[in-house]
């Protein structure tokens, strides 16, 4: 299979995989490079698309047939492992992300009612998380989630489908960050948002409002962010 | 006999103690910088002390301000630990505002008068007393507080503090309260006191002294019998007798063989090794070097969740700096390599872990043959987990006979657990096999506070071992925590995740949260799982949808009991548990959430039922 010679004189046909990474570029040395640090084993696949996804924000379609060849891999088995762990993303990630944790000590103190106020923010659904290998995307239903009493949302709740919100936020689980002695909590573009109030929901909204989350959806520049969040080390590996 | 930490006080001879010089002789102050507390702002925190001391009295240079691993009250966080005449004692740092992180918002005054507070402080009872609002930013200094001095911090010019508006709280943790005092501290008995990222204090306290004299002075055999003799049983979930295993793969044909270390911890609502990692990292290079020495093994890898960023951070450099003693590494006989998840819980499962460290989809595969006869590259491969290989070292330094004289007849020496959820006190405890749910939970965590407008309040259940254990209900808080108590009661010891369950939490809906993480975490591979747990959250949506009828929960449990048997790894096998325990103790929750009666009756009652009284067939989604 050719290398992705795109610079030789010869028209190429346009094939979308063998297109350049996100740069536009032809064979990215970038990636010759990763693959080269992991001494051509296969064995440093996954090694390589986390560095992949540390220079990019995600795996693009490109870049990963790169990393085949030069891993001297079949397509089929980057992309097999790419989309099967969760924290590789094959998708340009989102402007703005809200990561609402759903581990147990978070869902005790009532993350699913968190869930469901956000849902009706952003006016998005939960989505799985980026490379979920499972079946439908079947979001999390939290929203119906009738926890503690509290009613469904019912007819306000946010349209089905991979909706897009304006103003560039996605929302999506994330699986526990063991800091679960400051449950609930949320991760917004990287900072974590703690011991979120959700048993008082004019403090919660409150508390929304602080972190910069938009009010409705809609495009709306995210307003100013809370101070004193953890910031960058919380940046999940593979995470910009 | 003398305190010897501002934690839970290693119950050693005096004789293990004396010997033991302090790391740093004189005042310190010890701030946790571990995931728990750094989510609380200890990063900032110890960022403003450090340049507090730099600017502060002369008085203030003896004093030593230093990072270390988890202080335990992760509910309190940040933390900080002091050093000095009277003490040690512990500190927790918080905000009038909850939603603001306590160690961000410290202004530079503050962080000044706690520095000399702390360098001067005749006692823990006078910097108990400092009171860090009279500091706090853009505040008006009350009359006859003490000056800042010729060349203060700068409240004037540096930029106005966003945070300035904030009120700080300063209170002192009770440490003979149980919640530290009932600790065992052998797994963590240096977590919170070292800083991780320095070998020196590592050394200083003697870790890497067992490997060096497994090499000098013991044989192979000689350390799996002591593993053996000690009754360590794997802490990973599962139980299994860790001298056993050593054995097996110790004992196969000769050629190569790996060491591998589980640190692939996934149960949410489980923070124990993320801690060790944090905390301590040389203790578990040193158990993971000892294991291989066991089994004979040249090379190993440590294969860490990618969520934990900052344990990959501590581990690297711990394992750098071994290296460049010359502890491990090329010329002597042992080389260890990290590798990262990616976020797949299934990992944590042995034979999908081993595909993941090869570069492969994480998905499992059927045993025999196990991983200690066929492993990585097909070489027999011993996996533990990290608090089995946390213990190893003080098996060998204190013995096997001491080591089984902790804990109950079938499960030795001590668990961590990681306590969240609805309990007051949140945080890590160590304490030994046997040791009552009711003590961790009520006596150490404090039992769950009475919510505001709710008349009950109080514990619920207890939820130990995950999305693969189950929930014990209140009644039976006097089990022991070992591994065939809990597993009697249909939940398990799992890796020592424990959940405090309050009275608002419906336990349908727990299972289905549980079941939910299953059908997220499931691999795919095998029907049972991947289908099967599909149609389990299904069930369960039906029955929070209040249209299941009481018939669908033999359906459910029948289910359940097809999933656990059928499915290919541990993940599948144990994916019903949480329904399965929930119906068990809490059956009457199940019933109460099924509709009164069946579609059937109600058309024969009303001819033409109203609206959607007729709910979507068993299998479709409501």
């Amino acid at each position: 299979m050719g290398r992705g010679e795109m610079a030789s004189g010869e028209p190429v046909p346009p094939r979308p995989l063998a297109q350049a990474g996100p740069g536009g570029r032809g064979a990215d040395s970038r990636i010759s490079q990763l693959v080269a640090d992991q001494q051509l084993r296969p064995e440093g696949l996954i090694e390589v698309l986390h560095r992949l996804q540390a220079l990019d924000g995600y795996l693009a379609k490109a870049s990963l047939r790169q990393v085949a060849e030069e891993l001297g891999l079949p397509l089929s088995r980057v992309y097999g492992v790419a989309s099967f762990y969760h924290l590789f993303r094959l998708e340009p990630p989102q402007g703005h992300r809200c990561a609402v944790c759903l581990g147990s000590a978070c869902f005790v103190l009532g993350a699913s009612r968190l869930v469901a106020r956000l849902e009706q923010r952003l006016g998005l659904r939960l989505e799985p998380p980026a490379g979920s290998a499972n079946g439908p995307p079947v979001g999390l239903g939290l929203a119906r989630a009738s926890q503690g009493g509290q009613p469904a949302p019912g007819p306000g709740a946010p349209p089905l489908g991979p909706a897009r919100h304006p103003g560039g936020w996605s929302l999506e689980p994330v699986s526990c960050l063991g800091a679960c002695g400051q449950a609930p909590l949320l991760v917004l573009d990287g900072a974590l948002a703690l011991r979120l109030p959700i048993a008082d929901p004019a403090a919660l909204e409150a508390r929304l409002d602080r972190l910069g989350l938009p009010r409705s959806p809609g495009p709306q520049a995210p307003g100013a962010k809370e101070p004193g969040a953890w910031g960058p080390e919380l940046v999940l590996a593979g995470e910009r | 006999m003398a305190t010897v930490g501002a934690l839970p006080r290693p119950r050693e001879p005096a004789g293990e103690l004396a010997q033991r010089s302090p790391v740093t002789p004189g005042r310190q102050l010890r701030c946790c910088t571990a995931s728990g507390c750094r989510a609380g702002g200890a990063g900032p925190l110890i960022e403003a002390l450090r340049q507090a001391q730099a600017v502060a009295d002369p008085a203030a240079n003896g004093l030593v301000i230093k990072s270390v691993g988890c202080l335990r009250l992760c509910s309190r966080g940040p933390l900080l630990a002091w050093d000095g005449p009277g003490g040690p004692a512990l500190f927790a740092l918080g905000s009038t505002d909850p939603g603001t992180a306590p160690g961000a918002a410290i202004g530079p005054e503050q962080a000044r008068a706690l520095v000399l507070a702390a360098a001067t402080a005749p006692g823990p009872d006078t910097l108990a007393a400092l009171d860090l609002e009279a500091w706090r930013p853009q505040a008006l200094l009350p009359e006859g507080s003490p000056s800042p001095g010729p060349s203060p911090v700068g409240v004037a010019s540096a930029p106005p503090p966003s945070p300035g508006g904030i009120g700080l709280t300063w209170d002192q943790m009770d440490l003979d309260h149980p919640f530290f005092a009932l600790q065992q501290p052998l797994v963590l008995l240096h977590c919170g006191w070292i800083d991780p990222d320095s070998i020196e204090e590592a050394l200083a306290l003697g870790t890497y002294g067992q490997w060096r004299r497994c090499r000098s002075d013991l044989s192979p055999e000689a350390v799996r019998a002591m593993v053996h003799r000690s009754g360590l049983r794997g802490r990973g979930g599962a139980g299994y007798p860790t001298g056993l295993k050593w054995d097996t793969v110790a004992l196969q044909p000769p050629g190569p063989r790996f060491v591998v270390c589980n640190a692939d911890e996934g149960d949410p609502g489980a923070f124990m090794d993320r801690s060790v990692l944090e905390g301590d990292p040389h203790r578990l290079l040193e158990g993971l070097a000892i294991a291989a020495f066991a089994v004979g093994a040249e090379s190993g890898f440590l294969y860490v969740r990618a969520e934990y960023p900052l344990a990959i951070e501590r581990l690297r450099r711990a394992l750098k700096q071994a290296h460049q003693k010359g502890i491990l590494g090329p010329g002597t006989g042992l080389e260890l390599e990290l590798r990262v998840g990616a976020g797949a819980y299934v990992c944590g499962e042995e034979t999908a872990l081993l595909q993941s460290i090869q570069g492969q989809r994480g998905q499992p595969r059927p045993r025999p043959p196990y991983p200690a006869q066929s492993g990585l590259w097909g070489a027999p491969t011993l996996i533990n987990n990290v608090e089995t290989l946390a213990a190893v070292p003080a098996i060998l330094r204190r013995g096997a006979e001491w080591f089984a004289a902790i804990g109950t007849d079938t499960s030795k020496g001590t668990k961590v657990f990681s306590l969240s959820g609805a309990v007051r006190r949140t945080g890590l405890v160590e304490v030994p096999m046997g040791t009552s749910l009711r003590t961790v939970v009520e006596t150490m965590g404090g039992g769950v506070p009475a919510a505001p407008g709710s008349p009950g309040g109080g514990v619920k259940a207890v939820q130990t071992g995950g999305p693969s254990g189950g929930c014990i209900p209140a009644h039976l808080l006097d089990t022991p925590v070992d591994y065939e108590s809990l597993q009697a009661l249909g939940s398990a010891m799992g890796s020592g995740g424990m959940v405090v369950v309050g009275e608002a939490m419906a336990m349908p809906e727990l299972a289905r949260h549980f079941m939910h993480f299953s059908v997220e975490e499931s691999c795919g591979k095998c029907l049972p799982c991947r289908a099967g747990t599909v149609q389990l959250e299904q069930l369960l949506d039906r029955l929070l949808a209040g249209l299941a009828e009481p018939g669908e929960l033999d359906q459910l449990e029948q289910l359940c009991r097809m999933v656990k048997a059928t499915s290919l790894c541990g993940l599948g096998q144990a994916a019903p548990n949480p329904v399965l325990s929930a119906l068990r103790h809490f059956r009457a929750e199940f019933l109460a959430a099924c509709r009164a009666e069946s579609p059937r009756a109600a058309f024969a009652r009303e001819p033409f039922p109203a609206g959607p009284a007729l709910g979507p067939l068993p299998g479709g989604r409501p």
